[in-house]
């Protein structure tokens, strides 16, 4: 017998996985570094690992949904993202469809097939 | 700070060279913005920063993530086939090795020391050269495949069903079993050519054993040729991969095989033309061996086959090419008008 919360369990990782990158973009219209999102996002419940986190700002940023800037007047140097216009347009859109999306599979749910 | 460093450094030594500086500057931030607040204001110790590693996970799986997307020597398109080909390979290259050490042992058992070792050495050799040779041809077909297919992706027109190819005919089907055996065939010549080519030549019984071998070929002039003969070796073993991969005829397997076919024709006239190629004492080693009796009729006829076997062995083989490359030639313009000549 599988483990039913196992299942669950990879079958989270899957769904948060397409979570995550709305959960960024909504943080980023001020400028963050990494760490800070972490823990601006765990209070909000979204929780993220570091390791997860970091590879994909930078593939947002190669995607130039985010631009990024080195500030060097702290006394540890901290490069904070920020969405770009382009990102800010990408994001809205997103928006609805996740929108759609969740009334689409809400609607599912309260009128099972069968 | 020294566990941080070793880190980071694993981390970052595979990434491309001009985002390393930058994602370690990243990193290091982070994993020190981690340990802050771990010891909130306290001394920073060890510990500290090794538990904040634990948490961060394998340098390697982060390593991973950093990397856009996964890189390929042989892709998971021809992955299975090239375990399939490779085993076949092996496989082979072992059972000649140990087919070649018995004949030997058969012909002089009183070196079997020597030819162990030789056999040892044989096995661990020529199979790390097999090994080396099929992942090559392999690597070299996957990016062409990849190629071809991102094209296909990246053209205008894209993929569309009407572009499908079609489904092979059963007539022109190649068999697996043709493709395999050519490739065994070309791996026994290779390994034959290459460590035995003294085996190669009238056999000696005496009361029903085998007693000795009398090469047909100068040894010494028969391995200058090795290298060329290794090339059109491997041009072959290519040659029948394609066609193993592609399970049918296609036009690059009609001229793959073509090529193929008019290269080796005219090596091997060239070669066997060479008159310093044959053994010029094969006569009188029949005669030394007590195969015929010097001076005797038998001597002379048998001298006469030997010098006209030298003489139309080129023929043959210059005719077999013509023959198989005008045969192979004809096929392929049957099979363009079956096909249209668009499909490739």
């Amino acid at each position: 017998m599988k483990d039913v919360q196992e299942v669950i369990q990879g079958l989270m990782q899957e769904l948060r996985r397409g979570t995550i990158i709305i959960g960024v973009l909504s943080q980023l219209s001020e400028p963050q570094y990494g760490y800070s999102l972490v823990s601006v996002l765990e209070e909000k419940g979204i929780s993220i690992d570091p390791g997860t986190l970091y590879p994909l700002l930078r593939r947002l940023e190669k995607q130039e949904l985010l631009e990024s800037k080195w500030d060097t007047n702290e006394a540890r140097p901290r490069k904070y993202y920020l969405l770009s216009p382009f990102g800010k347009e990408v994001y809205e859109q997103l928006c609805i469809e996740w929108k759609n999306m969740i009334a689409s599979v809400e609607s599912l749910i309260d009128h099972p097939g069968g | 700070m020294e566990q941080v460093n070793r880190y980071i450094y694993v981390v970052t030594q595979k990434l491309p060279k001009q985002q390393r500086a930058d994602i370690e500057r990243e990193l290091r931030g982070l994993i020190e913005d981690m340990i802050e607040e771990r010891v909130m204001g306290g001394e920073e110790d060890e510990s500290a920063a090794e538990q904040v590693l634990i948490e961060l996970g394998n340098p390697h799986d982060l390593a991973a993530k950093y990397r856009s997307e996964p890189r390929y020597l042989i892709s998971p398109l021809l992955f299975d086939t090239y375990l399939s080909v490779l085993k076949i390979i092996l496989i082979c290259i072992v059972l000649i090795q140990i087919f070649v050490f018995g004949i030997s042992f058969i012909l002089d058992p009183t070196h079997v020391q020597e030819q162990f070792n030789h056999l040892i050495r044989a096995l661990i050799f020529v199979p790390v050269q097999g090994f080396a040779w099929t992942t090559l041809t392999f690597a070299f077909l996957d990016y062409a495949m990849r190629k071809e297919k991102k094209a296909g992706i990246a053209g205008k027109s894209g993929w569309h069903p009407a572009k499908l190819p079609p489904i092979p005919d059963a007539k022109w089907e190649i068999k697996q079993s043709e493709s395999v055996l050519g490739i065994m065939f070309t791996i026994f010549f290779l390994v034959l050519f290459t460590f035995s080519p003294h085996l190669i030549g009238a056999t000696v019984f005496s009361e029903g054993n085998l007693k000795n071998v009398i090469p047909f070929f100068n040894l010494e002039v028969f391995r200058e040729y090795l290298p060329f003969i290794w090339i059109l070796g491997l041009l072959g073993l290519f040659k029948d991969t394609v066609r193993w991969v592609k399970k049918s005829w296609t036009n690059s397997v009609f001229l793959t095989h073509i090529l193929f076919t008019i290269i080796s024709g005219l090596f091997g006239v060239f070669m066997f033309a060479n008159p310093e190629l044959y053994n010029a004492e094969f006569m009188n080693e029949l005669v030394v061996y007590g195969m015929v009796e010097a001076g005797s009729e038998k001597l002379d006829t048998l001298a006469k086959i030997w010098s006209l076997a030298i003489e139309w062995i080129v023929y043959l083989i210059g005719a077999s090419t013509l023959i198989e490359g005008i045969q192979s030639g004809v096929k392929w313009i049957r099979f363009r008008r079956s096909h249209g000549s668009k499909i490739v």
